[in-house]
C-alpha cells in the first residue's frame, strides 16, 4: 500500500494560504530539493538547479492564495521552473554562440517533462521513506552503511547487544525492501548460476 | 507543460517507489503495469527511472540541494525573520539525507534483482508450461487411457495395472470382459513437453522422454526374447537380468539385443539417425539394413544410419541427463539445444540473422520455467532471445 503522503495535507496547505511561516517551511524543505533534482536534469548544473528552485518557490509564496490545493501549486513550481531553465539555456546559447556555431541547441518544444518530473518526485520519495523508518533502525542503518561502523562498535555506542544490532539491521532493510519473495529468490540463483557455463 | 497531468504524475511517481520498496499491493502492481504498457514512452520512463546509477544521482542532487540556507535566503528576500527551528530540522535532514544516500546504493541492488524478474520489462517472461510426466496408454482393444500426471510412472502386470505408487489404474472394461494374453500390445506414448516412466512385466524400467513411444506386450510370459518396440523419439532402459531370455528393442532401422544392462536410445534425429549409448553392461546393435552388428561397450555410442555403424566414446552423463530431470549441454551447436527445449517447453523456435555457431555447455533442471534456460544462455552473451506467445526467436 501506499502510505498517504505530504501533498494531501490540506491543513498545512490551508496554513500556507494564510500567510503561516511555519507552513512556509515546511512546504520549501518539501518541494526545495525536488524541483532541484527537477532542473538539473534539465540544465546539468547543481547552483544554477539550486537557484532556480528558490526563484519559483518565492513566486510560489506571492501567489500562494491562487492554489486551491498541492496539485496545482506543484504543477505551478514545474512550470516556473522547467521556463527558468529554458532561459537559461537560451542565456547560455547567445553566450557561447560567439564560441562555438556547433553548439548544440535545446529542443525546447518538444521537451516532454514527464521522464524528468518522475524522476525527481521518486527521489523525493525515497528519502521521504527514511523517514518512516524507526528511529533505532535508522541510526543502525547509518552507522553501517553510511560510517561503515562494525556492529560490535555500534553495540557499544548504542548500548544494546550485537544481535539487536544485527536484528535492527535486518529488520530495517526489510521494512525498506519488503521481503524477498520466492520468484526473487531464484532470480540471484539464475544470475550466478552462469558461473557454471564453462566454454 | 499544459499537457502534463499532475496527478498522473504524482500516482505514477506513488507507485513506481511502491515498486521499489516492494510495497505495492496485486492490484497496484496491475495499475503500474498497465500505464507502463501503455505507451513505449511510458516503459522508456519506468526504465530510466529505476536505473540504479541515475537514481543515486538524483539522490545526490537532492541530497547536496542546499534546502536548509536557500531556505533562510529565501525567507530573508521575503522579510520572514529568520527562526531558530531551522537548526534542528537541518541536522534531522542531514541525517535523512546520509541515510537515504546510503540506502539508494543498498536499493541498487534490490533494483537490479527486480528489474532482472520475471515481472516488469522482462524480455523472456512467458506463460510457457513447463514439461511434466504425461503419458497416453494405448491397450490391445484400442482403448486409450490417459495417465495421472501426478504419478511418475506406471507398472505393467498381465493382471492389472497400476501406478508406481500401488494406485490402481481403473481399465474395468478392458481387464474383466477380455482378460489379456501373452500377446497384448499395448503402446505407451507421450506427447511434446511430456516423460513417463515405465514398468514392464520382467520388472525392466523404461523412462520414456518428450515425444517418444513404446509398443510391448504386456506380459513376456512363454515368449524366448522379450521384445519391445521404440516406435520414435527417445527412451532409457534398465533391463533386468535374465539371460535365458534377451531383451531386444526394435527401432526402425536397427535392433539392439541386450541381456541385462542400462543404455540409451535417441531416435529424435531429422535424418533417421539412431543412437544408442550404453551405461553399463553389453549391448549388441544391428544395423536391419546391412544385418551389420557391434557390440558396444559401457561410454560407448553407436550411431546407425543407412547401412553403417558407427561407434564413439562418450561423455554418458549429458547424454541420459533428460531422465534425471536435467538439460546437460555438452558442446552443443544452438540448434542442438533449442530442440531439446522444443520438445520439452512445447514451443516453435525461430532463428532471426545468422545462426550462432558458438557450442554450448551446462546443466539446469528441467522443472525451470523456460526464462530461466534462456536466461542462462543468454548469460554467455552470444545469443538473444524474444518471446512471443509460444514462439521463441533466436537473435545472434
Amino acid at each position: 500500500m501506499i502510505p498517504v503522503g505530504f501533498e494531501n495535507n490540506s491543513v498545512l496547505l490551508l496554513e500556507f494560504q494564510e500567510g503561516s511561516e511555519q507552513a512556509f517551511d515546511q512546504v520549501f524543505t518539501h518541494f526545495h530539493p525536488l524541483l532541484c533534482v527537477f532542473a538539473e536534469r534539465i540544465l546539468h548544473d547543481q547552483t544554477t538547479g539550486q537557484d532556480i528552485a528558490q526563484d519559483s518557490l518565492i513566486k510560489a509564496w506571492k501567489k500562494r492564495k491562487d492554489f486551491p490545493n498541492f496539485p496545482q501549486l506543484k504543477s505551478f513550481l514545474y512550470t516556473c521552473v522547467r521556463n527558468a531553465c529554458f532561459n537559461e539555456l537560451e542565456k547560455a546559447k547567445v553566450k557561447t554562440r560567439y564560441q562555438s556555431t556547433l553548439e548544440k541547441t535545446e529542443p525546447a518544444d518538444d521537451y516532454n517533462p514527464l521522464k524528468d518530473i518522475i524522476h525527481a518526485e521518486v527521489v523525493s520519495r525515497i528519502f521521504a521513506q527514511v523517514d518512516t523508518l524507526p528511529e533505532q533502525c535508522r541510526k543502525v542503518i547509518q552507522m553501517t552503511f553510511v560510517d561503515g561502523k562494525s556492529p560490535k562498535e555500534i553495540s557499544d555506542e548504542l548500548n544494546v547487544s550485537v544481535s539487536t544490532v544485527n536484528s535492527h539491521k535486518m529488520r530495517g532493510l526489510q521494512l525498506l525492501k519488503g521481503k524477498l519473495s520466492d520468484r526473487d529468490f531464484l532470480t540471484v540463483i539464475v544470475i550466478l548460476l552462469p558461473g557454471i557455463w564453462n566454454k | 507543460m499544459e499537457k502534463l497531468n499532475i496527478h498522473v504524475v504524482t500516482r505514477i511517481s506513488d507507485l513506481i517507489n511502491g515498486y521499489l520498496f516492494n510495497h505495492l499491493s496485486d492490484a497496484e502492481v496491475d495499475e503500474l503495469q498497465v500505464w507502463i504498457d501503455a505507451s513505449v514512452d511510458n516503459r522508456q520512463i519506468f526504465e530510466s527511472i529505476v536505473n540504479e546509477s541515475a537514481l543515486s544521482y538524483g539522490g545526490q542532487v537532492y541530497a547536496s540541494a542546499n534546502t536548509v540556507s536557500s531556505l533562510t535566503d529565501a525567507k530573508k528576500k521575503l522579510g520572514f525573520t529568520a527562526n531558530t527551528q531551522e537548526r534542528k530540522r537541518s541536522v534531522k535532514l542531514w541525517m535523512s539525507v546520509k541515510v537515504a544516500a546510503a540506502i539508494i546504493i543498498i536499493l541498487g541492488f534490490g533494483i537490479y534483482f527486480y528489474v532482472s524478474s520475471p515481472y516488469f520489462g522482462d524480455h523472456l517472461a512467458n506463460n510457457i508450461a513447463t514439461g511434466k510426466n504425461i503419458a497416453t496408454l494405448t491397450l490391445a482393444n484400442g482403448k486409450t487411457i490417459t495417465l495421472s500426471d501426478a504419478k511418475t510412472g506406471v507398472i505393467i502386470n498381465a493382471s492389472k495395472l497400476t501406478y508406481n505408487d500401488g494406485t490402481v489404474i481403473k481399465t474395468e472394461d478392458v481387464n474383466n470382459q477380455n482378460p489379456q494374453t501373452e500377446s497384448d500390445e499395448q503402446i505407451i506414448k507421450t506427447p511434446v513437453g511430456g516423460t513417463y516412466q515405465i514398468v514392464l512385466s520382467d520388472g525392466t524400467k523404461v523412462w520414456l522422454n518428450a515425444a517418444s513411444s513404446l509398443k510391448f506386450t504386456s506380459s513376456f510370459h512363454g515368449l524366448v526374447t522379450r521384445k519391445v518396440e521404440l516406435l520414435g523419439g527417445e527412451a532409457y532402459f534398465e533391463v533386468s537380468k535374465d539371460k535365458a531370455h534377451p531383451f531386444v528393442v526394435h527401432n526402425q532401422g536397427q535392433e539392439v539385443e541386450v541381456l541385462g544392462t542400462h543404455f540409451n536410445i535417441n531416435n529424435y534425429s531429422n535424418d533417421g539417425t539412431l543412437r544408442t549409448t550404453l551405461i553399463e553392461g553389453s549391448v549388441k546393435i544391428k544395423n536391419i539394413a546391412s544385418e551389420k552388428t557391434a557390440l558396444l561397450k559401457p561410454g560407448q555410442q553407436s550411431e546407425v544410419k543407412g547401412i553403417a555403424i558407427q561407434l564413439t566414446n562418450v561423455d554418458t552423463e549429458p547424454v541420459v541427463a533428460w531422465k534425471n530431470g536435467d538439460f546437460n549441454f555438452k558442446d552443443e551447436s544452438i540448434k542442438e539445444v533449442m530442440n531439446k527445449l522444443a520438445l520439452w517447453y512445447n514451443i516453435e523456435v525461430v532463428y532471426e540473422g545468422p545462426v550462432s555457431t558458438e557450442r554450448f555447455n551446462g546443466k539446469i533442471s528441467r522443472a525451470k520455467n523456460i526464462a530461466e534456460v534462456l536466461r542462462m544462455l543468454e548469460g554467455t552473451k552470444s545469443i538473444k532471445f524474444k518471446v512471443e506467445g509460444r514462439r521463441v526467436t533466436v537473435i545472434q
